[in-house]
C-alpha cells in the first residue's frame, strides 16, 4: 500500500477496521492513496478562506469515514463540520483558532490513515 | 497521473472525471436497477463495494440534475438519494421525481448526513419512503434497500392488476386486449355494430424534443381526457402504448364511427396548449368497424385493419381519419374526414 509523502515518521498509523475484508481492500487502498490530495485541498481551501469547501470535505469524510472503517476520522470530521456550520449561521463567535485546531486534528488523522 | 486536488468532487466535476474515479459497474437487465445519487465519489465506491452481493444493478451519478435525467429516461426500481449536493439538491430531486408520472412511484430512500427531525419530515412529506443517516450500519441499509425493492415490486404488481395506465388513468394495453376480445365475441354472437379506432398524436416526438417531457405528458393526458369526453359510457378508451390510443365504440358502425373520429380529431386540433400555445397538436385516426354485418376477423386481425388505416392516415399527410368497413363482403378502404 503506498504511503503518503507527508506522513510523520513518529505518527501511529490508523488502520481500517475492514482492512481484512476482501470486498473493501481495493476501495480502502484508493481512499488512502487519495488522502494527500484531500489534505492539500483542506489546506488550500482554508488558506483561501473558502470555508464551504473545507466543510464539504469534512462532510464527505464524516459520511464515509465510518464506512471505510475509520469511525474516529468520521467523528473528527463531523465535529469540524458542525463548527463550520456554526461559523456560518451565528454571529456568536466560534473562534477561527478553535476551528483551525479541529482542522489540524482532522489533517493529522488523514495523514495517519493507512 | 492523478489530477490535482480534484478528489473532493467540486461542482465542476465532469462525467469524464466520474469515469476515472468510479469503479466500473456491470449493468444487468435481469436485476432491479438501483440509482445512487451522491456528490461524493467515495460514497459511490463504498456502496458499490458494500452492495456488491445484493441482487441489484447499481448505477451512480454525482448530481441532482443528472439523477432526474437518468430516472426519467429509465425509471429505476429504487433511488438512494443524498440531500446535500451543490446545484439541484436532494429535496429538489424528490420534488421533481414526484411531479413526473413516470417517476412518481419509484421508491426513494434518502441517505444523508443530516439527522435533524425537520429534514426527515420534509423528506417524507415530499414522498421519500425511507430515511437513513450516514454513517449508517450496512446491514441495516441492505435491509432497508430490500424493503424498498419489495415495495417497488408490489406497486408494479398492483398497477398490472389494476390494468390502469399510470400517466393517463385510462385502461392499459392488457385491459384493452381483454375487453376487445370480449366485445368481438359479443359481436360475433349477436351481430351488433362495433367499431375500433386507433388514435395517434402526430409528430409527438417533436413535442417532447422541443418543449420537454412534461409538455409531452400533458399532451397525452389531454388527449386521453378528450377521448373520454367524446365517447359514451359503453365505449372503452385505452392507452395502447406511447402516443397511441385505442377506443372501442360499442353499438357503432364504421360510418357513424368515422363521424365520432372526426369530431375527436377537430377537438384535439383546436386545443390551445399552455406550454406551447403556438404549436397545436393534431391526431391521425384509423378506424375499422361494421354496422352489423358479421365480421369474420379475429380480434387481432380487426385491430390490424384499424392500425393499417392509421398508417394510411399518417401516410396521406396526417391530421385525418381513414376508416373502413370490416363487415362481409371483404375489406375496402374509404376515406372520411
Amino acid at each position: 500500500m503506498p504511503t503518503g509523502p507527508e506522513k510523520e515518521p513518529q505518527a501511529a498509523p490508523i488502520v481500517s477496521m475492514f482492512a481484512d475484508d476482501p470486498d473493501m481492500q481495493e476501495i480502502i487502498g484508493m481512499f488512502v492513496q487519495e488522502m494527500p490530495e484531500r489534505v492539500e485541498q483542506l489546506e488550500q481551501s482554508w488558506r483561501a478562506s473558502e470555508f464551504d469547501l473545507v466543510k464539504r470535505v469534512a462532510h464527505q469524510l464524516k459520511g464515509a469515514g465510518g464506512g471505510y472503517g475509520y469511525p474516529e476520522l468520521g467523528e473528527v470530521a463531523g465535529k469540524l463540520e458542525s463548527s463550520l456550520n456554526r461559523l456560518a449561521s451565528s454571529t456568536q463567535a466560534t473562534s477561527l483558532d478553535q476551528i483551525r485546531a479541529q482542522l489540524n486534528e482532522l489533517i493529522d488523522m488523514c495523514n495517519r490513515v493507512s | 497521473m492523478q489530477a490535482p486536488s480534484s478528489m473532493v468532487d467540486k461542482p465542476m466535476c465532469t462525467a469524464q472525471q466520474e469515469e476515472r474515479t468510479t469503479l466500473p459497474v456491470l449493468q444487468d437487465a435481469t436485476k432491479p436497477a438501483v440509482l445512487l445519487v451522491d456528490d461524493s465519489v467515495i460514497v459511490h465506491r463504498l456502496l458499490q463495494a458494500r452492495l456488491k452481493h445484493e441482487h441489484i444493478s447499481l448505477t451512480t451519478c454525482l448530481s441532482g440534475r443528472e439523477a432526474i435525467e437518468l430516472a426519467k429516461a429509465n425509471p429505476p426500481a429504487v433511488i438512494l438519494l443524498d440531500l446535500e449536493m451543490p446545484g439541484v439538491d436532494g429535496f429538489e430531486v424528490l420534488r421533481t421525481l414526484k411531479d413526473n408520472p413516470a417517476t412518481l412511484h419509484v421508491p426513494v430512500i434518502v441517505l444523508t448526513g443530516r439527522g435533524g427531525s425537520e429534514d426527515k419530515v420534509t423528506a417524507f412529506d415530499l414522498g421519500a419512503v425511507d430515511y437513513v443517516t450516514k454513517p449508517c450500519d450496512l446491514a441495516e441499509l441492505r435491509a432497508r434497500l430490500r424493503a424498498a425493492l419489495r415495495l417497488d415490486r408490489l406497486l408494479k404488481l398492483l398497477a398490472e392488476r389494476a390494468e390502469v395506465d399510470g400517466l393517463t388513468g385510462l385502461a392499459n394495453r392488457a385491459a384493452f386486449n381483454k375487453r376487445w376480445a370480449e366485445r368481438v365475441a359479443e359481436h360475433t354472437r349477436y351481430k351488433t355494430p362495433l367499431s375500433l379506432m386507433m388514435v395517434d398524436a402526430d409528430h409527438f416526438k417533436r413535442i417532447n424534443d422541443t418543449y420537454g417531457h412534461p409538455a409531452g405528458d400533458e399532451v397525452l393526458q389531454q388527449i386521453a381526457q378528450t377521448l373520454q369526453q367524446e365517447s359514451r359510457t359503453t365505449d372503452v378508451v385505452c392507452r395502447y402504448g406511447g402516443e397511441e390510443f385505442v377506443v372501442i365504440l360499442g353499438n357503432t358502425g364504421d360510418a357513424e364511427g368515422a363521424i365520432v373520429a372526426d369530431r375527436i380529431r377537430t377537438t384535439i386540433g383546436a386545443i390551445r396548449w399552455a406550454r406551447h400555445p403556438d404549436a397545436p397538436v393534431t391526431v391521425s385516426i384509423g378506424l375499422a368497424g361494421t354496422d352489423g354485418a358479421a365480421c369474420e376477423l379475429t380480434p387481432e386481425q380487426w385491430l390490424e385493419v384499424a392500425d393499417k388505416n392509421l398508417y394510411h392516415a399518417k401516410h396521406q399527410g396526417r391530421n385525418r381519419v381513414v376508416s373502413s368497413n370490416v363487415g362481409a363482403p371483404p375489406l375496402k378502404f374509404a376515406k372520411a374526414g
